[in-house]
């Protein structure tokens, strides 16, 4: 089983491309032990908290670190109701909120995700606070801290404005110490066109040959470090996975989350179980875009009809992006 | 940009795949922040270990 708690929309960055920043007006709500409460009671009831082999529990936001008493309280309820051994936490955090309480929650989360969109010149050019000072100093600061006493995720997005920079960036994150960086392609960015293809397949290379001749066999980068195919499996959102909202709203995943047409409903009303239902008969049907393709069912389009719908319009046509990731998958297996 | 189907086999091979049970759960790579859990502390539970390509963007 999989929750993701949304502890606060609030953040104490102002990112240029953030849905949240100041001037758009959202409501900086916290979630309230009332809310984290009602969505225990919740999991607690359904059939696969028992059966479940782990409970693996996200904090999210905003910056999830804004509400140090929420996660505190989760963090209680859970290790109250769940062995050790099945539970696990994780967490996305802009790096930027350190002091000796959060050390202490960091300290407990097993896969700690800090993002970082490349060196300082490009990190801090939407990455800023409030004041308009770039953040990029104090995350790296905070990384390089936390990477000394256990692993750190640092986790890129990719655009196709930096995708030229790729290399040189993750090059420049492996000097300095890091080893598992995860480049992850904007699967957004509308402007992605024909003519990056090739620059995109180059970049990774680059990489890989940078990693071969510094002999970093210990790094782990997305696509590059060889691993084997693993076919998908169903999807689990609403079923066995779920994203609770500051105000108790219910969503199937972090893609759908604020999407009116995928809310699961609220906490204290109970999960729409027809949403569901509706949500797990389009993603049991094939996407046809892909007929015949080998890689289907190692492709994330085959499962996700969801993130199909939201870049093509249509929930059976593959995106062009996503299918470009399992080809560079498919090139360095 | 298109989508481009692959029309050979020569890399999934049995070295390459994981046995079809061994599937994975929507949850350990279907939006990257979901690696989480066991997967981040010791490796996927169906006996991967932790590798990029299961921290992909979903
Ligand atoms: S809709 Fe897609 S992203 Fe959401 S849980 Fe299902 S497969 Fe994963
Ligand atoms: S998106 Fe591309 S790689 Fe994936 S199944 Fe479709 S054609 Fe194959």
């Amino acid at each position: 089983m999989h929750v993701v708690f949304w502890t606060t929309n609030d953040c104490n960055l102002n990112c240029s491309y953030c849905y949240n920043r100041i001037g758009n007006n959202i409501k900086k709500e916290y979630m309230t032990k009332e809310v984290a409460d009602a969505a225990i009671d919740m999991l607690t009831k359904l059939d696969c908290w028992e059966t479940a082999d782990e409970i693996a529990v996200q904090f999210h936001g905003g910056e999830p670190l804004m509400n140090c008493d929420i996660i505190e309280y989760i963090m209680e309820r859970f290790e109250a109701l769940v062995p050790a051994s099945k539970l696990y936490y994780g967490m996305t955090t802009n790096g930027t909120l350190y002091d000796e309480r959060r050390k202490k929650i960091i300290n407990k989360i097993n896969e700690l995700s800090l993002s970082l969109d490349g060196k300082a010149e490009i990190h801090d050019l939407n990455r800023k606070f409030i004041n308009g000072k770039g953040s990029f100093e104090q995350v790296m600061a905070t990384a390089k801290d936390i990477s000394n006493k256990k692993d750190v995720r640092l986790r890129m997005t990719v655009t196709r404005d930096t995708i030229g920079d790729l290399c040189d960036t993750v090059c420049y994150f492996l000097e300095e110490g890091f080893r598992r960086i995860i480049p992850v392609l904007d699967m957004y960015d509308s402007h992605w066109k024909d003519e990056d293809e090739p620059i995109i397949f180059e970049q990774f290379r680059k990489i890989k040959e940078y990693i071969e001749e510094k002999e970093y066999g210990d790094a782990v980068i997305s696509y590059v470090t060889e691993s084997e195919f693993v076919r998908k499996a169903k999807c689990t959102g609403g079923v066995e996975s779920f994203h609770f909202l500051p105000d108790g709203s219910i969503y199937p995943c972090s893609l759908t989350v604020g999407d009116s047409d995928w809310y699961l409903g609220n906490v204290s009303t109970g999960l729409d179980k027809a949403k569901v239902e509706e949500l797990q008969m389009i993603n049991n049907k094939d996407t046809s875009s892909c007929t015949g393709c080998e890689m289907y069912h190692y492709c994330a389009s085959s499962r996700c009809k969801l993130i199909n719908k939201k870049i093509t319009g249509d929930y059976y046509t593959a995106s062009s992006i996503a299918c470009l990731c399992s080809r560079l998958e498919y090139e360095f297996a | 940009m298109e989508i481009k189907k692959i029309d050979n086999k020569v890399k999934l091979n049995d070295q390459n795949v994981k046995a079809e049970r061994d599937e994975y759960a929507c949850h350990h790579d279907c939006i990257e922040y979901y690696y989480s859990g066991s997967t981040g502390a010791k490796g996927c539970r169906r006996g991967s270990t932790i590798t990029a390509k299961t921290t992909r963007a979903w």
